[in-house]
Parts: C-alpha cells; structure tokens; sequence
C-alpha cells in the first residue's frame, strides 16, 4: 500500500484520518467496510470501488462519477434495492486483483461531478449507509484499521503512527528522530521512561539495567503483568523490551549493570535518561557521560510519611555539553543504602510516571519539539503545594 | 518637610525601654542596640500604631532613620512558626540555611553533606516568595512558611 500516495493527496489523506479503511490496488481506490443493507434486510459489510485518477503520485479531479461494490446490492430498510444510484449488476474484474459485482452511478446534481475523492467516497458511503444505519445506529464506514509501513519504509515501528499524520505535528514529530537513546535503570521511573520513548521516532532505544523484574515492580511499572510472566522472574529490560518491542522495532536489551570496564557502551548514544540509584556507580556514569561530552536527564523522588499522610518531591535534573557546573549543586552521589535514619523506599507509580513525564518533556524541549521559555536545568515538583520550580534557568 | 530636614540633619530624641537617648536621625540597627544597652538575647522593636508586636530592629549595618519622639523597645526574638514536611517547628531567627532546614526535617541525622536532599519552599515573605534551596543558600523566614525536604534518589 503506498503511503506516499495517502500522504501526498489531501483528499485520501483525510479521508484515512477520519477512519476510513482504504487501500490503492492497481490504479483502484478500495474502500472496505462500508456497511449496507441487503435483500433480507440484514446489515453486512462490502466493499466500494472506484477508478483512482492520478497526476504522479498524488489524486486530481476523479474523471467520473461512477463507482462499484462488492457485495451484495445495498437496498433500502425494506430490502429494496437502492434506486439512485442503481446502474449495471454485473460480476466481473476490473483488474487482476479488483473484482466487483455491481456497478453505481450516482452524479452530483448541482456541479456535475466530484471536486475529489473526499466528496466522491462519502458521497457513496452516505447514500449505500443510511438504511444500515436505521438498524443499527452505531454502525459506521470510519473503522480506524491499523496502518502497516511500506515495505521499503525503514521507520522504527511495526505500524504507522496516524497519531501524529491526524494532529498535523508530523514534521515537529522528525526533531525526535535521534539515533540512539539510552535508558539507565529500568526501575519505576526508567519504566514509565521507556513508555513514553517507545512512542517516539528515535532509532534506537538501549536498556540498561542487571535487575529481575519482581512482583513489587509490577505496581510502578506501566501496563500488567501475568502471574505467569511474573514467575519466570525474566531481566526487567526483558520483560519491557517484550510489551514495547510490539510497536518499537528498535529496543535492544543489556542485562547488566555498567561499570567502569563496560561505562564506554555509553559513548554511542545520543542522549541519555538516568533513573538509577544513587550511589558510586552513578557517579561513575555522570563522569563518564561528562567525558564523552553527552547530554543526559537525571531522575529521582522522594517520599517520606507523616502523621500517616505521605509527601514528597520529585526531581529532573538536565547536564548537556552547554550547562554543567549546577549539576552537583542539586544532584548527590551519595549511597543512601547505607544510611537507613532518612531513606525511605517508598514509590508510587503515579510519581515514577510524573518524573518520567517531566523528563521526557523537558528531553523533547531539548530537541525543539516543545518552545522553551526557561532552558531550567533543574526542576522540582513538591506533591503538598503542587509547586514546580525551575532552577539554574540558562544565562 | 522642616521637620524631616532637621531629622537628616541632627539629632533626634527617641524612646528606647521607656529612656530617653538622643541619636542620629540616619543610624544603624547596631548603633540603636548600642545606645539602648539592649542585651545580646534580646532584640530591639520600633513601636508601630496599629501593631502590637513592633517591627523588627535588626542588629546589623544598614542604614535605618529614625524620628524625633519615637518609641523602641526590648523583647523575646520573635520566633517564627515554620511548617516542614507537614510538621510545625519554630525557628528564632529571620533567616534559615538549607542544613538548617534539613536538620529541621530530620533532627535525627548525623552531621555530614546533605545534597541528597532537595528542599522546597513557599509561602515566603516577599523577598523569597518560594524556590528551591541548595547547599549554601539562605532564606527569609515568616510565619507559616512551608518546606519540603526530601532525598530525591529513588527511582
């Protein structure tokens, strides 16, 4: 199926962004699922077909009204063949693979003939629908099919994403389009990290992170895991490259811890996330990162209990190539494991998905997909007052 | 405007504790502390109309006026109730430090570097309304002032 020709052509393309099921097979338009009434007054599903006029790869004026159907022929309510637009019955092939049964002709009163394939297709639709529609009020011709890539487009995901070719961002969309973005720790916030990663253009998504996925992870991850999958107790860059690689081609898992014999894997990527406990291997890591010249997020929250009531602050903290002296004035390398008085392991998943949230955001404002007012380099969000602070804005 | 000319220019007669003591309209908070013999635990308050508790004299170099006939007097430092992690402390002092604060939070700590923790503020008197604090930074303080501290490492 060409997604040129869908993209490039107003009329098909929003034709597809309003949900209809459409292909383009051997100079045919086919639209599928257009729901009619039959003979025995029994709502089914055909298919209409129309010669597709092109000028290069995109439509121009269609050269004629007619259309075709395959199917039977839609009828009125009562089982009576539609009239208006009533022409030949005739089963045959208008291609190799484009069958039909019935020809229509339905031209426009007032001009003569359709502007384009917008007005042409609902036009049909309308007039083979309405009946089917008398019987069953939710019935509708707009049923969003998933949208599979060209063969030859080597795009990261396994289905297109119409989300943003509908809302119009699809060139902001490209400013996402890094190579390589690094994941370490896949914990709550990593997790929620790698959601929102996974529905974006970069090339590669790599994971770092030695842990098992546990039955406590499972209540401040994103999605649900099975009993099943729980107890094979698999690498946590396993278990999420497993959900998100269904849409993501290209998530690649390392089920390890980095150190300094392996910190150099870090050298190839384009940013990084940091959702890592702190402690000396983080500071290995920001060194590192520091070294190779990389721009990278650091995340953390903490939650503390009060007279049975819980608060906290969540924290993003960005170092890039441009800014790195604030770094250590908000971020700690510090092992809490070691101190118990102070550290609280509390998380919520709500808060891990907050922090990855903010992140991800503040990582597209990076790229130029977000406007940024305030270049912060650290933010705060206090849960009790709902206050976010950004500090060390750039000059 | 005569009278405030003679003010800039001399001296002036002020209250301070109910004596009498003569002092340049334009001085400093040390030099009224000075003049008025005002303990080294207590702090000096100019008297306001229409404010019981008097406002604040502090006890440095900055250039205050004073006016012929006004009233100071000696008290208690006004200690401030601060609202920390959701709890309420008291804090007798005008200004507050970040380890003062993290100390506040969790008295219990051992001395140490504290940047593990991220501290947040609002409801600050208009000089610092609300932010966040880092190791070395000082606030004012005012009644009912809010904080939150918190080690922001677990992810």
């Amino acid at each position: 199926m060409s997604q040129r020709l869908f993209n490039l052509s107003p009329d098909l393309k929003k034709l597809r962004d309003e949900g209809f099921n459409l292909e383009a097979r051997s100079g045919f338009l086919l639209v599928r699922g257009v729901p009619y009434v039959n003979s025995r007054r029994e709502v089914s599903r055909g298919v209409l077909i129309m010669e597709l006029t092109l000028a290069g790869d995109v439509t121009t004026k269609p050269a004629t009204h007619m259309a075709h159907f395959d199917g039977d022929h839609p009828c009125d309510e009562h089982g009576a063949p539609i009239a208006k637009i009533r022409n030949a019955s005739e089963a045959k092939s208008l291609a190799s693979d484009v069958a039909i049964k019935h020809s229509f002709s339905a031209k426009p009163q007032v001009s003569g003939a359709y502007a384009d394939y917008y007005e042409k297709v609902t036009t049909y639709v309308q007039v083979i629908s309405v009946p089917a529609l008398k019987l069953d009020p939710y019935i509708t011709a707009r049923t969003f099919p998933p949208i599979e890539p060209d063969a030859d487009d080597l795009g990261p995901f396994n289905y297109v994403d119409t989300s943003s070719s509908r809302s119009e961002i699809v060139p902001i969309s490209e400013k996402l389009r890094m190579s390589k973005v690094t994941v370490v720790g896949l914990g709550g916030t990593g997790s929620y990290v790698l959601d929102l990663l996974a529905k974006t253009p970069v090339g590669q998504i790599h994971l770092f992170d030695g842990d098992r996925y546990l039955q406590h992870n499972a209540f401040r991850s994103p999605g649900a895991p099975s009993l099943e999958e729980l107890n094979q107790t698999p690498f946590k860059v396993s278990y999420l490259k497993g959900i998100y690689a269904k849409m993501h081609r290209g998530i690649v898992e390392h089920p390890y811890y980095l150190n300094s014999a392996n910190v150099r894997e870090l050298a190839e990527a384009d940013f990084v996330f940091l959702c890592m406990d702190s402690g000396e291997a983080k500071r290995l890591v920001v060194d590192s990162l520091e070294s190779f010249g990389k721009p990278f997020i650091d995340v953390g929250l903490g939650v503390s209990q009060s007279d049975g009531v819980l608060g906290g602050i969540v924290r993003v903290t960005t170092s890039t190539p441009e800014k790195r002296d604030h770094f250590r004035d908000w971020v700690s390398f510090k092992d809490a494991a070691k101190d118990n008085e102070y550290k609280s392991n509390i998380q919520i998943a709500d808060l891990n998905c907050l922090n990855a949230a903010l992140a991800v955001i503040r990582w597209k404002k990076f790229c130029g997909f977000y406007r940024d007012f305030k270049a912060e380099h650290h933010s705060q969000y206090t849960i009790e007052g709902g206050l976010l602070i950004h500090e060390a804005r750039k000059a | 405007m005569e009278k405030e000319l003679k003010d800039l220019k001399s001296t002036v007669r002020v209250h301070i504790d109910q004596k009498v003591f003569e002092s340049p309209g334009q001085t400093t908070g040390v030099a009224l502390y000075t003049l008025g013999s005002v303990p080294a635990d207590l702090e000096l308050f100019r008297e306001v109309r229409g404010n019981e508790e008097g406002e604040l004299v502090e006890r440095d170099d900055e250039t205050i006026s004073v006016h012929q006939g006004e009233h100071f007097f000696s008290g208690k430092p006004k200690v401030y109730v601060l609202i920390v992690n959701g709890q309420k402390k008291q804090w007798p002092q005008k200004k507050i430090s970040y380890s003062q604060v993290v100390k506040l939070a969790f008295p219990d700590l051992p001395v140490g570097p504290t940047s593990l923790f991220s501290v947040s503020f609002e409801e600050g008197p208009p000089s610092n309304p609300q932010g966040a604090m880092k190791e070395g930074d000082i606030v004012k303080v005012k009644d009912g002032m809010v904080f939150n501290v918190s080690a922001t490492i677990q992810s």
